[in-house]
């Protein structure tokens, strides 16, 4: 499966008569877009604003962050099942907007109150202490979603991504018939055979009984799977991504899905380092402690079977789906598979705390992303897109605050993309 | 430049040249001039500052009237007015490291003023005071003293004008326990790719988090008699009276309440809701007691299966919450149900 991804890097975005991409400016008919995501009934009413790095500029009700990806050559299509057949992706040629998102904003009503299902408030700040994930720092075009009464939340959840995909797709389309500026290919190529074989693990929690369990594959809700062997390219091309009822931050971005850092790594390393098998995309969050161990004992024999010597494992989440990332750890080395596992830590407020909630002995290889329980304050701002409130704990107060002025968190997760489960930046945490 | 800095210094009856063993029952004496390793810190310290009293304790006095010997301490200490404190050396010297402990974490949290010593890493002072003040790491005895001196010295400068102190593997000093966010020169995706290249070649990495093994908690026995046992509802499903009358988050919240139930048959819905950010709580709004099965143990209760239902609903919310957290707040909870001599909990989460 060889992939060849082919990048246009988007240095402004300006509004303008035609959708057209111009060298490196993407000029776009706001009114046009608007009026396509206005045919979905769900959609009451649409607003399209532009948020640039570096402004005093705050998102908010953030659902959704996605890359402008379009397939020219090759079978099926970018975000498979959702933009078209469900044809395997992951070969041909793609090509994508670099440096930019379409950002969705939608305020949910209150349909699921409570629990993971439930949309919680998710900032996105372009500048500033709470700009932390890589959507603060890509050229983002907001839509700003107003939804229709009398719709499910699974009806919701589909048109915001609907419009989001749709309105990506027309952008991407402004690349056809044009030559990318930069190219990288993307294949596993036979390698030298005595070079350590590694599998990537990516794990997601998927919670059952909702509209929306919150990750598709191909388009398919994943709910209680199995692990499952797929091609890099797959996810590369949009196969996995997450819906839209709420974009906090433990739960990575489309965007974020599509240029995963760590298959960028196992890419650039194919060959001199070592052998990239492949990726198994891990569902975990089960229920009963017995389906978490068969989970990550599942997980260890395919990596097993397919031949790894090493393991990265990465995981999404908060505390029930953590445990199925130790437990896999704890599976994999008693195949004798090195492993090296990603994560964010606990720590409370000030650090002093635990940072991780629960241990095996033999995860003895962590790379640390940072806290997510270190409090921050997110400075007043000049511009809020999305909205005039925003209420950070509807479970308990329901109180709702004005949204430019300063918001002081308790811990991260209401900042969108506010955790690097991937690895794309810097931040991590040492001992005082 | 900046105006030489103060210091005050505490050391042992035996540095502080009063005696040995025998004099260890020494109560604080003071001297305004540097004493035994004071010369040498004084000597290092050059123009930059001066040891403006020397604080002289013997090892007993400190340990065994601790609370008198950290009063007279601190009131010394505040009448001379230093930028910085300085604690020992104690090297190996068990009940000299605690006094050393003992003086910077009163001063420190007391008077705010910066602390620091130096003992060896296996003092057992080390575990009880990393986190009050910062202790340097030395070795066994007093040959190290000509290593160690020079690095307090300038340590303790560095606290004295305000420098920021970075992390402990840098500054070496031994690590306090508290975990902070730094940026790394390289992305998290290439140190983990390195990581794993190191130890699939077997060559040396070293983890970002420790990890801690937990301690299992073993069961306690079981009941032997039903019958004249008193139950208690614990929840963890954050089933609070409704108003929320005590403001319990619905996440990281790190406190725990009770509740009255002794006049309940059953929990109803208008009367009781769910603060809880981590499970669909429709089902728990419809009927309380699915959450927390009151209505089926007043039943037991009635019925003489049980004993008796504890008076009091005990109730946190547990999502988001640290370890240490939990584990306080379990242990308080259990203070509470051994006063009130309970026999066993019903423990429900959601």
């Amino acid at each position: 499966m060889q992939l060849d991804v082919g990048t246009f890097p988007i240095n402004s975005i300006v509004f303008d008569h035609h959708t057209r991409l111009d060298g490196d400016t993407l000029r776009i008919n706001r009114h046009e877009l608007i009026q396509m995501i206005q045919e979905d009934p769900c959609i009451e009413r649409a607003e399209i604003e532009l948020a640039i790095p570096g402004e005093s500029t705050r998102i908010i009700h953030v659902c959704d962050a996605i890359e402008p990806r379009i397939k020219v050559s090759g079978p099926g299509v970018c975000y498979p099942g959702l933009m078209g057949p469900v044809d395997t992706v992951g070969r041909g040629v793609t090509h994508r907007l670099g440096g930019m998102a379409v950002v969705l904003s939608a305020e949910y009503p209150r349909l699921i109150e409570t629990g993971v299902g439930a949309a919680h408030e998710a900032i996105l700040d372009m500048s500033g202490p709470g700009a932390l994930g890589p959507i603060a720092h890509t050229l983002n075009l907001v839509l700003v979603l107003a939804l229709a009464s009398g719709y499910s939340q699974g009806d919701y959840n589909r048109a915001v991504q609907l419009a989001g995909l749709k309105v990506a797709h027309r952008l991407a389309q402004t690349t056809e018939g044009k030559a990318p500026p930069l190219r990288r290919r993307y294949e596993l190529t036979p390698v030298d055979t005595t070079l350590p074989k590694v599998v990537y693990i990516s794990q997601f929690y998927t919670q059952l009984n909702l509209p929306a369990p919150y990750l598709t594959w191909y388009g398919m809700y994943i709910t209680d799977w199995m692990p499952l062997w797929v091609h890099p390219n797959e996810i590369l091309d949009g196969a996995l991504i997450p819906g839209a009822v709420g974009g906090d931050a433990v739960r990575p971005s489309s965007w974020e899905y599509v240029n995963n850092p760590i298959i960028a790594r196992l890419y650039e390393a194919h060959g001199e380092a070592l052998a990239f098998l492949g990726v198994i995309v891990h569902r975990t969050r089960f229920e009963v402690f017995e389906e978490k161990q068969l989970s990550a004992n599942q997980a260890a024999k395919l990596a097993k079977l397919m031949g790894a010597d090493g393991a990265i494992v990465t995981w999404i989440g908060a505390g029930n789906a953590f445990i199925e990332g130790m437990l896999t750890v704890q599976a994999l080395e008693r195949e004798g598979i090195k492993t090296v596992f990603m994560t964010y830590e606990h720590g409370g407020q000030e650090g002093w705390e635990a940072p991780l909630m629960f241990t095996v002995p033999e995860a003895d290889a962590i790379i640390s992303v940072g806290s997510l329980d270190r409090a921050i304050t997110l400075p007043a701002v000049e511009r809020v897109i999305g909205g005039d409130e925003l209420c950070l704990d509807p479970e308990a107060s329901g109180e709702r605050v004005p949204a430019a002025g300063e918001l002081r968190l308790p811990w991260r997760l209401p900042i969108a993309s506010g955790i690097d489960h991937w690895g794309f930046g810097r931040l991590t945490c040492i001992e005082y | 430049m900046t105006s030489p800095i103060r210091i005050v210094h505490y050391v042992n009856q035996f540095f502080g040249g009063i005696g040995g063993e025998e004099r260890a029952d020494t109560e604080l004496l003071i001297r305004e001039h540097p004493v035994g390793p004071g010369v040498g810190i004084a000597r290092a310290l050059g123009e930059r500052g001066r040891i403006v009293a020397t604080l002289i304790g013997g090892d007993n006095y400190f340990t065994e009237r601790m609370d008198v010997a950290r009063s007279a301490a601190l009131e010394a200490i505040e009448r001379y007015r230093p930028d910085v404190v300085i604690a020992g050396p104690a090297f190996n010297a068990g009940r000299y490291g605690m006094a050393c402990g003992e003086v910077c974490k009163a001063v420190t949290e007391t008077l705010r003023i910066p602390s620091v010593t130096a003992m060896s890493p296996h003092n057992p002072a080390v575990s009880l005071y990393r986190r009050s003040t910062y202790i340097l790491p030395t070795g066994e005895s007093a040959a190290s003293m000509p290593h160690i001196l020079p690095r307090l010295t300038a340590f303790a400068h560095r606290l004295a004008i305000g420098d920021a102190i970075g992390p402990a593997e840098r500054e070496g000093y031994m690590p306090r326990g508290i975990r902070g966010i730094i940026l790394d020169e390289r992305s998290a995706a290439q140190r983990a790719a390195e990581m794993l290249k190191a130890k699939l070649t077997g060559e040396p990495y070293q983890t970002e988090i420790p990890v801690e093994v937990f301690q299992p908690v073993s069961p306690a026995a079981p009941l032997q008699d039903l019958t004249t046992a008193t139950i208690a509802l614990v929840t963890t499903s954050g089933l609070v009276p409704r108003g929320n009358p005590d403001g319990f988050k619905s996440m990281n919240e790190s406190r725990w309440a009770t509740y009255p139930v002794k006049h309940l048959d059953a929990l109803a819905p208008d009367e009781w809701e769910p603060i809880h950010g981590g499970y669909d709580a429709r089902f728990a709004r419809e009927n309380p007691n699915r959450v927390v099965p009151l209505d089926v143990l007043r039943e037991l209760e009635n019925e003489g299966v049980i004993g008796r239902l504890h008076a009091d609903l005990i109730v946190t919310v547990g999502v988001g919450t640290p370890v240490e957290v939990c584990q306080r707040m379990g242990e308080e909870i259990v203070d509470e149900l051994h006063r009130a001599n309970v026999s066993a909990a019903i423990f429900t989460s959601n």
